[in-house]
C-alpha cells in the first residue's frame, strides 16, 4: 500500500498550538481537531503524566518513536487529570522562554525537551488515526522569535527525523502572507491589513504591494497596540471596546486604500464589533479566522503553486535581512562573494564560507542592501594567527543574528590539515545592518 | 595576486598519506601545496590508483580524478600528473604552475648528490632526521672518497647537523656544526654550533671556547638571548607541560602521577622517533 504524503503547518502559540494538513483531495489545508475535543481545533500546551505509567519508565524499558508511555497532551491531558493519578504541566512555553527546567515526579526535564515531547504528542495525536503515513513537510510558525524559542523548536526536527529540506520555522508574518498571498487576487488590488488580537494585545500589520519595479517588494509595517488596547482595559465592557477599536480602524484605514481585511486571534473570537465592523466594512472585504497561520503554514509545507504568488516579491518585514553580507575576494576588481545572502527571515538566514589568505591578515567585510543597492564596506584585522607560507591560513566565515539588523561575523582558524594545524581561535565582529542603509544614504 | 582564495573542495574524511613522508593531506588544496613544495619526495607510488580513488571518494571531484586515472593508464611521469592536479583548480596561478615546471626541469638537469640533498632537506623539513640523515652520510661518503670538500659538503653537514641536532645528538651535531662551517665559512653554521654547545656545557667553557674562536664583543649575550627567546617557545610546546605537570607533582609526593605522565611523555617521544623510521 501507497505511503501517506502529510505536509503539516503547526502554529505554536503560548497557550495553544494550531495543527493543520493539506487534503489531497479538496486541495486545501485542513485544521486538526483531537477526538478528546471536537469542537476546537485549539489543541492546549498542556501535558499529563500519569504514575501508573511511571514504573515502566523507571526499569528502563525502550520505547519506539513517538512513543512516551504514561504521557499525554492536549485535550487528552486536561481530562487524564481527572481520571487518573499524576502530574499536570503547563506553561511549558513560558518556561522555554526562561531557559527552565521543570520537575515531573523528582526527575528535571529541560523545558525545550517538554516543549518538543509535547509537540510530538499532538502530532502523533494526529497521524495515529492515519495508515501508513509519512511526514513530507512540516512548518512551524511562531509569534515569538525568540532564539531560545526556534533552537527549542529545530529540536523538532531531529526526534521526527525530518531532514533540513522537510522542516522550517517561521514567523506568523510569513505564514499570514502565506495564507493571504493564497486567497483570490483581487482581495490583493491594493494594500491589505490585519489584526492580530492575541491575548498580550493588539497588533496591526499592513501589507503594501509595489509592483512594476525591481525589484518587486511586498513590504509589511507593523504598529504595535498592545499598550493602548488589550483585554484586562476593557473588562466586560464591550462597547468601550468597539468604540476605542473603532477609532484605531478609522485612523489606519485613512492612511492608504485598503483592498481586504483579515482579523484573527482570541480577541476577535466573541461578537463585540459593532461600530469598528461597520467602519472595517466600508468598500473592504473581511474576514475572520483564527487558524490563517496554521493554515498558512501549511501553505508554505506544500510550496509550489502556493509558492508562485510569493516568488516574484522581496518580503520586507521586521523579521527579514534585507542586505547580502560577504567579502570582497581583493582581487582588484573588487569581486564580492557572499556568507549569506539576505532576503530570508533572520533566524532562518545562514551560510558559511571558507576562504585562504595569501600574504594578508585583511579583510573586507561588504555589507550590500537588497532595496537600496548601497554598499557598506568594514576592513578588518586578524591578529594572533601565526606566520604560514602563503594560501595556508585557511579561515572559515559564518554569520549569525541576533534579530534582523544586528549580529556578528564569527571567523574560526580552521588550520590546513596536518600540515598547519588549526591554533583554535575565533574572532566575532557585530554588525549592525541598520547603520549600513543610514551610511549609505548620507 | 588575489589575496583570498575562496575554498570550494570538500574536506576527506580519510586523508590520502604519502608513503616517504607520511603527511596525510584531507583536501585539493593541501594536496596541491605538498605536491608543489615537496615534488622532490613525491614518488610513482604516490601518483597510483590509490590517489585517483581518493581524489574520486573522499573529496568528490570525478572530472580530476578521471583525468589522473588517463595518464596513469598511459604511465605518463609523475610530474605530468602532479601539473595536471595542480592547473585543475584555482589555488595555484597559470604563472605558480609554470614556476612549478621550470623546477622540475631544474631538478632534471641537476646531478644525482644535489637531488639528493633535495630529498634529504625535504625529510629533514618534516623532522624525519633518521631518514635525512642516512641520504646526508651517503652524499659525504661520495664527496669525500673524491676529495671533493667545497662549500657544498659543508652546506651537507650543516644540514646534518640539524638532523642530529634534532635527535638529540649533541656532541655529533657539534661536531658537525664546526666541520660544516670549515668548509662552507659560512657565520649560520658557527653560530648554530655555539647554540648547541650552549645547552651542553657550562658557561665558563662556553665562553673559553667563544673567545678561542675569536667570535665578537657581545657575541655572548646576544648568544643568550637567542637562547632565551628558545626557551620561551620550548615552554610554549604541550610536551613540556607535561614534564612541568610531572615534576611538580613528583616534588609533593605524587610519584604515581608522575610515572604516569612520564610514561606519557616518553612513549610520545618514541612514538615520533619510530616514525622517521617507517
Amino acid at each position: 500500500m501507497g505511503e501517506n504524503q502529510l505536509y503539516l503547518g503547526l502554529d505554536l502559540g503560548p497557550e495553544y498550538t494550531q495543527l493543520s494538513y493539506y487534503n489531497m483531495d479538496t486541495g486545501e489545508p485542513e485544521s486538526v481537531y483531537h477526538s478528546e475535543a471536537k469542537d476546537t481545533y485549539l489543541l492546549p500546551n498542556i501535558l499529563f503524566y500519569s504514575h501508573t505509567h511511571r514504573k515502566s519508565e523507571e526499569s528502563g524499558e525502550k520505547t519506539s518513536l513517538f512513543d512516551y508511555p504514561g504521557w499525554c497532551s492536549g485535550a487528552k491531558a486536561s481530562a487524564c487529570r481527572f481520571e487518573e493519578d499524576g502530574i499536570l504541566i503547563d506553561r511549558i512555553y513560558q518556561k522555554v522562554l526562561m531557559n527552565e527546567s521543570i520537575d515531573v515526579e523528582g526527575r528535571q526535564y529541560k523545558a525545550k525537551e517538554l516543549l518538543v515531547r509535547l509537540l510530538v504528542l499532538h502530532i502523533r495525536q494526529f497521524t495515529r488515526e492515519l495508515e501508513n503515513c509519512v511526514i513530507k513537510k512540516l512548518v512551524v510558525t511562531i509569534a515569538d522569535t525568540d532564539i531560545l524559542l526556534i533552537k527549542a523548536v529545530r529540536e523538532l526536527a531531529t526526534v521526527l527525523r525530518l531532514s533540513q529540506e522537510q522542516f522550517d520555522i517561521v514567523s506568523h508574518l510569513d505564514s499570514g502572507l502565506y495564507y493571504i498571498f493564497n486567497q483570490p487576487e483581487p482581495l490583493r488590488n491594493n494594500s491589505v491589513s490585519l489584526f492580530d488580537f492575541g491575548n498580550e494585545g493588539l497588533d496591526y500589520y499592513r501589507i503594501d504591494i509595489t509592483r512594476n519595479k525591481t525589484p518587486e517588494v511586498i513590504n509589511v509595517t507593523h504598529k504595535d497596540y498592545r499598550d493602548v488596547f488589550y483585554f484586562a482595559k476593557f473588562g466586560k465592557n464591550k462597547e468601550e471596546m468597539d468604540e476605542a477599536f473603532d477609532e484605531i480602524v478609522k485612523k489606519l484605514m485613512s492612511e492608504t486604500y485598503i483592498s481586504s481585511v483579515f482579523l484573527t486571534g482570541m480577541g476577535f473570537v466573541e461578537n463585540w464589533m459593532k461600530q469598528s465592523a461597520a467602519t472595517l466594512c466600508q468598500g473592504r472585504r473581511v474576514f475572520v479566522g483564527q487558524n490563517i497561520y496554521t493554515k498558512g503554514a501549511c501553505y508554505r509545507a506544500v510550496g509550489g503553486v502556493y509558492k508562485a504568488p510569493l516568488e516574484r516579491y522581496f518580503i520586507d518585514t521586521e523579521y527579514t535581512v534585507k542586505s547580502h553580507i560577504g567579502i570582497s575576494l581583493l582581487d582588484g576588481r573588487d569581486t564580492f562573494c557572499p556568507i549569506v545572502t539576505g532576503g530570508e527571515e533572520w533566524f532562518n538566514t545562514k551560510g558559511r564560507l571558507n576562504i585562504f589568505l595569501n600574504e594578508t591578515n585583511r579583510l573586507k567585510l561588504v555589507y550590500k542592501n537588497i532595496l537600496t543597492d548601497k554598499t557598506r564596506n568594514e576592513t578588518i584585522e586578524i591578529h594572533g594567527l601565526p606566520l604560514r607560507p602563503p594560501k595556508t591560513t585557511k579561515i572559515s566565515l559564518e554569520v549569525e543574528f541576533m534579530d534582523a539588523e544586528k549580529g556578528a561575523v564569527i571567523i574560526r582558524d580552521v588550520g590546513f590539515g596536518e600540515l598547519f594545524p588549526t591554533t583554535n581561535k575565533i574572532y566575532r565582529k557585530e554588525f549592525e545592518l541598520a547603520g549600513a542603509v543610514e551610511e549609505a544614504q548620507r | 595576486m588575489n589575496n583570498i582564495i575562496v575554498c570550494k573542495s570538500k574536506t576527506a574524511d580519510n586523508p590520502y598519506t604519502f608513503l616517504n613522508t607520511r603527511i596525510s593531506v584531507y583536501s585539493y588544496e593541501e594536496l596541491c601545496y605538498y605536491i608543489f613544495n615537496n615534488m622532490v619526495l613525491i614518488s610513482e607510488d604516490d601518483m597510483a590508483e590509490r590517489l585517483v580513488t581518493w581524489i574520486s571518494d573522499e573529496i568528490e571531484m570525478p572530472e580530476l580524478s578521471d583525468r589522473v586515472d588517463v595518464l596513469i593508464e598511459k604511465k605518463a611521469f609523475a610530474q605530468d600528473i602532479m601539473v595536471e592536479i595542480l592547473t585543475y583548480g584555482n589555488y595555484y596561478s597559470s604563472e605558480e604552475v609554470k614556476n612549478f615546471m621550470e623546477e622540475c626541469q631544474k631538478l632534471r638537469n641537476m646531478n644525482p648528490q644535489e637531488i639528493s640533498k633535495k630529498k634529504a632537506d625535504g625529510y629533514l623539513k618534516y623532522k624525519h632526521y633518521i631518514k635525512a640523515g642516512a641520504i646526508y652520510d651517503d652524499i659525504i661518503a661520495y664527496k669525500e672518497s673524491r676529495g671533493e670538500n667545497d662549500e657544498f659538503l659543508g652546506n651537507i653537514y650543516h644540514n646534518k647537523a640539524v638532523a642530529l641536532a634534532g635527535n638529540l645528538q649533541l656532541k655529533e651535531a657539534k661536531d658537525c656544526f664546526i666541520r660544516a662551517f670549515s668548509l662552507n665559512n659560512n657565520n649560520e653554521s658557527l653560530i648554530e654550533y655555539f647554540c648547541v654547545l650552549a645547552v651542553s656545557v657550562d658557561t665558563a667553557t662556553l665562553q673559553k671556547e667563544i673567545k678561542k674562536r675569536g667570535m665578537p664583543a657581545g657575541f655572548f649575550d646576544d648568544l643568550m638571548m637567542e637562547l632565551g627567546d628558545s626557551k620561551e617557545d620550548v615552554r610554549e610546546m604541550s610536551i613540556y607541560n607535561k614534564v612541568q605537570k610531572a615534576v611538580f607533582n613528583r616534588m609533593n609526593g605524587n610519584l604515581e602521577d608522575y610515572d604516569r605522565r612520564m610514561d606519557g611523555v616518553l612513549g610520545q617521544l618514541k612514538d615520533e622517533f619510530r616514525s622517521q623510521i617507517v
